[in-house]
């Protein structure tokens, strides 16, 4: 299953919101970084990632999602993850992410 | 009577979700549920990870998917660099790595890992997770 982003600047909170929809592995991760690069250069705010619709992420794209967090983190901004799936979950427990990203 | 599918699998990153989704599948014919069965297609998705990224193994790598009555048996296999195993260090999760986790996810995920590796001959993963 490909990668898709659904991105929209939330006017209310002042923040992207992405929706991540299918898989993030070896082969989409490329993709995932070129696209939230392309975000936070038009710009810089929080990201809300919308997981409700993320079926799978590896090793390659949490770091993609670790590279990009301390992107951020140079303006101050954060990243929120929110919906995440129970396996997802785990694999960020797992890797001790739960304690560095925002989660609800 | 052990019963194996065998796969040969292009060393590419668009099949690793080939050995993903096969593994995946005859996870679900022997009964896992539905947790077991994502960390099996994690750990495989890793594993192929590793052959892709770092083996240099050309042009295919090799997946064994073996069923035993209670316990399923993964073989990755690569005829690529193979690397030093004493010089790997588990993640310092505190540290933020970008990196690094693949292995360290593969030994949390299954129940037994074995690793055989030797600088220039190759490298073999040998992965099992028994039904609960």
């Amino acid at each position: 299953m490909a990668l898709k982003l659904v991105s929209n600047y939330d006017e209310s909170l002042n923040s992207w919101t992405v929706a991540l929809q299918g898989e993030v592995d070896i082969s989409s991760k490329k993709q995932l970084k070129d696209e939230l690069i392309q975000l936070n250069t038009e710009k810089q705010l929080d990201f809300i990632f919308n997981c409700e619709n993320l079926e799978y992420i590896d090793s390659t794209g949490l770091g993609v999602l670790i590279s990009f967090y301390k992107e951020v983190k140079i303006n101050d901004k954060t990243v929120h993850f929110e919906k995440l799936k129970p396996s997802i979950i785990k694999l960020f427990t797992l890797t001790g992410l739960n304690k560095i990203f925002s989660i609800r | 009577m052990m019963e194996s599918v065998n796969i040969s699998l292009p060393c590419k990153p668009e099949y690793v979700s080939v050995a993903r989704l096969t593994a995946s599948c005859i996870a679900s014919q022997m009964g896992f549920d539905i947790e077991a069965i994502e960390d099996i297609k994690l750990a495989v998705g890793e594993a192929c990870n590793n052959v892709v990224l770092h083996s240099e193994c050309n042009p295919t790598y090799e997946l064994a998917l073996s069923k035993l009555e209670k316990q399923m048996i993964i073989e990755v296999l690569d005829h690529g660099k193979g690397f030093k195993f004493e010089s790997y260090h588990a993640p310092e999760l505190d540290q933020l790595q970008e990196s690094g986790l693949g292995l360290f996810i593969i030994q949390s995920l299954m129940d037994t890992v074995e690793i055989k590796t030797m600088e220039g001959n190759g490298t073999k993963i040998i992965m099992r997770k028994d039904v609960e």
